[in-house]
């Protein structure tokens, strides 16, 4: 990732013909991260305070999907193999670190964790995983038609 | 931090609660979340209606949405996750991001306001998504009967029209459930391909 290249680059307004019907951002609000304030746990992030103004688009390195198919619910933990390492910077090193502290995690939560849109947990949750820091866990069957975990679950929530 | 792995794969499950502004998604999802509700934004692809016509991007655009979301552990790894999200707005209802894999919606009304949850049932029955309609009862107050709401909805008989109280973590369970047998009885019975996006 190519998030390291010091001051954020200025940021222009995306041109809508630019991007695809699927773009998670393409009327999304620019917004600036200002969730670098704690360096986390795993990594000694030496250069936080360096600026902590980093924008979305930089820290995904201008990318808006991940080539990985990830839902909302989709969630991702620490993968058994898994180092700490410190090759993990900014958002990568808090995603890995809340999967450390806080267990399997969805993109909803790491998006709303990190204040960042979902399209953005996406792309950082989806690297994380192709770079074996993470796996996915995702129901493996199409639950609608899986009568056994229904029951499974009808139970469950009956019992909460 | 092996032990960590010793626990069972997680496995996740997605209900969305869709409903006009101020009907009490957050309270709902809220009742029956083990943490407190999280915030989250997605972009959602949307079809402008009529007077959003910006002319050159054509009739597809997509709008910056916020949803409040609950996380409910079900047993040792079923984990609920239920969205809420508005069903109301000058954009329609085109959230076939957020509702891919759901296991079907809950969409909740306020009968004062009955028009704000048309677009949602539009949407799902035109998907083919399993819902409840669950009225909110402000004050403890129904201000139309069921059957008269039936009409007034113009839904299938088939679908549950139940009343709720998104403050009470009982009758939101009750709705969770009724949707989920409602689930159920698709699976065990007609075998229709689920949706599959």
């Amino acid at each position: 990732m190519s998030d390291d290249s010091g001051a954020p680059a200025p940021w222009k307004p995306p041109k809508p013909h630019d991007y695809d019907e699927s773009n998670e951002f393409e009327v999304a609000t620019p917004r600036s991260f200002v969730s670098m304030a704690k360096p986390s746990k795993v990594n000694d992030v030496s250069d936080s305070d360096s600026g902590p103004s980093v924008r979305a688009y930089l820290v995904t390195s201008g990318r808006t999907t991940s080539s990985l198919v990830l839902g909302f619910e989709s969630m991702v933990s620490i993968s058994s193999s898994a180092k700490p390492s410190d090759s993990l910077r900014f958002e990568r090193a808090r995603v890995f670190s809340m999967c450390l502290q806080s267990g399997a995690q969805s993109i909803a939560e790491l998006s709303a964790r990190l204040g960042v849109p979902i399209g953005v947990a996406k792309v950082i949750a989806g690297d994380l995983v192709h770079e074996g820091f993470l796996n996915v866990h995702d129901a493996q069957v199409d639950l609608s038609n899986d009568v056994i975990m229904l029951r499974r679950l009808i139970h469950g929530v009956r019992a909460l | 931090m092996s032990e960590r792995f010793k626990s069972p794969q997680p496995i996740p499950v997605k209900i969305v609660v869709a409903g006009g502004f101020g009907v009490g998604k957050t309270t709902f999802v809220g009742a029956l979340s083990d943490i407190p509700p999280l915030t989250t934004e997605a972009a959602m692809t949307t079809r402008a209606i009529g007077v959003d016509d910006r002319g050159d991007v054509g009739t597809k655009t997509t709008t910056t949405v916020a949803m409040d979301f609950g996380r409910t552990a079900i047993d040792e790894s079923l984990v609920l996750y239920m969205f809420g999200t508005p069903g109301q707005d000058r954009f329609g209802f085109m959230w076939d991001d957020l509702v891919t894999g759901a296991l079907g919606a809950v969409v909740l009304v306020d009968s004062r306001r009955l028009d704000d949850c048309f677009p949602a049932l539009d949407y799902f029955e035109s998907r083919g998504i399993p819902f409840v309609v669950a009225v909110n009862l402000f004050d403890g107050r129904l201000f139309h009967d069921v059957g008269e709401l039936q009409s007034a909805l113009n839904i299938d008989l088939h679908i549950p029209i139940l009343t709720t109280d998104a403050r009470s973590r009982g009758q939101v369970k009750d709705t969770v459930i009724s949707l989920l047998e409602l689930v159920m009885l698709r699976a065990e019975g007609t075998h229709r391909p689920s949706v599959s996006v």
